[in-house]
């Protein structure tokens, strides 16, 4: 045999466009802002449908970034995480309901306490929910996708008619926060408060997210776990465990998105989860099946897409998201932030 | 031979509906190279991942120092202390080279000096440190696969076709790690097609043919009886 050369490769640099490549979806919701900019005619409006879609994007990210992961992490296709989100509106909503003297008063300590209140319950019964609905429901269907879409389905509606032996099939209407009421003006713009608020929040739920995913061993655990689940077996970890942890944790992340859409739209439903779950699926398509960042883009994208079409052309605001997602995945097949997965 | 570290014992194994292995009985002796050797699709590779519980056994045992490991899942196999470095590498692309370091380093981090002599062996992990592992060449991707392995001490190594696709340069290097790992006293089982390497590192030899355990015994006997090799594995180890 040979004698082995030492095999120390140098590096070059590639070309700009080359380094540039991953980052365009990353250039799109700025892009997206752009446009929308020039095709709206007064700034002020342009600043509150620009918020506007932020906030809706932001929701519906803490609501799909689980189920995404739950996708990449098991090729799991969770058809009742929709349950999630109702059930965490109809839990916040009641303790918000209860807490009336304290989202009354003309308090933003009281008000945030409260709706702080409201979401710790909500994320603590979905996710027990969630850790029962794996158990049951999804764990006997790992590896059978037919199964799941069929299996999960089931349990949706086996949780929507929970919410009607438990809250009655009537919507209930709730009012936000007295401090979150109204909007304030900026440029001439007026932004809602709660808006605002939201917009805050889901920043928080995706740097949160990415911190964990990026900088701690359980992050690395789970970014692995999305390409190559047997392969973060055979070095030790134990990837169901993950897995249920990962599950309960985006329930417990769409039961917030339900406390804090029951918020946006001031009203609840039984069928609310099921509703918003077609934007979800949305979003985790164009994002990149298993990819928290593209979850986060594509979010950002479908809320802002959505609201500059229903004030430039209404009667197009129904097709806009399909459209987009028709528009995304003709330019990336596998979405945005597409993620490897072995063969 | 010494204790075996590892020993099968009439195990076999499905995939879906097919019979893989009838019955794979042989000893992995303790701080030697043993050679599992066979034609394609004579089982090594599903004796592999048997042995690290990726595929279940129908029947049989496996044991780990003399403690039954053939009913345990993967991670607590893997954590009985057996580095495994799949035919595929298994590396995860979108991790960069140390993040793939990192994660097999079960206590945490990988202990500094033992990372300088990964460098040492593949000095383009240390080039390629903060690169996306997708990125990396065939063959580094291979050198990081088995670095990962040696990340921390092991009590068996199981390599499945270390030289597969490889270049000749490459494979010098990876052949140079791998006797230095030898040289520390690793218990080693690996599935190899190189016969030039597979005769340079062996001790012992497992040979294999449609799902069971043909002939056991040293690299030297085997590879001083042209007309085993032949019977064997349809090939003379001094023309290969």
């Amino acid at each position: 045999m040979s004698t082995a050369p030492t095999h120390a490769p140098t590096m070059t640099s590639l070309p700009l466009a080359e380094r540039l490549k991953p980052w365009l979806p990353v250039a799109l919701v700025p892009v997206l802002m752009l446009l929308g900019f020039l095709a709206i005619p007064s700034s002020s409006s342009w600043l509150t449908l620009t918020l506007a879609g932020l906030a809706m994007g932001m929701m519906i990210f803490v609501i799909a970034s689980g189920m995404t992961l739950v996708f990449g992490l098991m090729d799991v296709i969770n058809f009742g995480h929709g349950a999630f989100i109702s059930f965490g509106a109809f839990v916040g909503t009641s303790v918000l309901l209860a807490l009336g003297s304290w989202t009354g008063a003309p308090s933003l300590m009281l008000n945030l306490l409260a709706i702080a209140a409201a979401v710790l319950a909500a994320m603590a019964v979905t996710g027990a929910l969630g850790l029962g609905f794996e158990r049951v429901i999804v764990r006997p269907v790992y590896g059978s996708h037919l199964k799941q879409i069929l299996v999960t389905m089931g349990g949706l509606i086996v949780a929507e008619q929970m919410i009607f032996v438990l809250w009655g099939g009537h919507e209930i209407v709730i009012a936000r926060p007295e401090t979150l009421k109204g909007a304030i003006t900026f440029a001439g713009a007026a932004l809602e408060k709660y808006r605002l608020l939201a917009v805050g929040v889901g920043l928080v739920v995706f740097l949160s997210m990415r911190a964990v995913l990026r900088r701690t061993k359980l992050g690395l655990i789970v970014r692995a776990g999305v390409e190559n689940p047997e392969m973060v077996q055979a070095l030790g970890y134990d990837i169901t465990r993950v897995f249920v942890g990962v599950f309960i944790a985006g329930s417990a992340l769409a039961g917030l998105g339900g406390v804090m859409w029951a918020l946006y739209q001031e009203v609840i439903t039984v069928h609310m989860g099921n509703e918003i779950m077609i934007l979800v699926f949305i979003v985790v398509i164009i994002g990149g099946l298993g990819s928290v960042e593209g979850c986060f883009i594509g979010a950002l994208t479908v809320g802002l897409v959505q609201n500059y079409t229903a004030f430039l052309e209404p009667k197009l605001a129904l097709v806009s998201n399909i459209a987009l997602m028709v528009a995304i995945l003709m330019w990336r097949p596998m979405g945005m932030v597409p993620v490897v997965k072995a063969k | 031979m010494s204790d075996p570290i590892l020993s099968l014992r009439d195990v076999k194994t499905d995939i879906g509906q097919y019979h893989i292995l009838h019955g794979v009985s042989f000893d992995v002796p303790k701080g030697a190279v043993t050679m599992l050797l066979g034609r394609n699709g004579a089982g090594k590779t599903t004796t592999l991942r048997t042995i690290m519980g990726l595929w279940r056994t129908r029947a049989g045992q496996i044991t780990l120092n003399g403690d039954r490991i053939d009913a345990l899942p993967p991670a607590r196999i893997a954590r009985q202390g057996i580095g495994f470095v799949p035919e595929d590498m298994g590396i995860f692309s979108d991790l960069t080279v140390a993040e793939n370091l990192r994660l097999a380093a079960l206590s945490g981090a990988p202990d500094p000096a033992r990372l300088e002599g990964i460098f040492a062996a593949f000095p383009a992990l240390r080039t390629f440190y903060h690169s996306a592992a997708g990125t990396l060449s065939g063959g580094q991707k291979q050198m990081l696969s088995i670095a990962r392995a040696m990340v921390e001490e092991r009590a068996l190594y199981l390599i499945d076709e270390p030289s597969k696709g490889l270049a000749p340069a490459i494979v010098a290097t990876l052949a140079r790690a791998l006797r230095d790992l030898k040289a520390r006293g690793a218990s080693i089982l690996m599935v190899e097609q190189n016969v030039s390497l597979a005769r340079a590192l062996g001790d012992h030899v497992a040979v294999m043919d449609d799902g069971r355990i043909v002939w056991t015994g040293t690299m030297a006997a085997l590879a001083a009886d042209p007309a085993l090799q032949d019977r064997l594995m349809g090939l003379r180890m001094d023309h290969a």
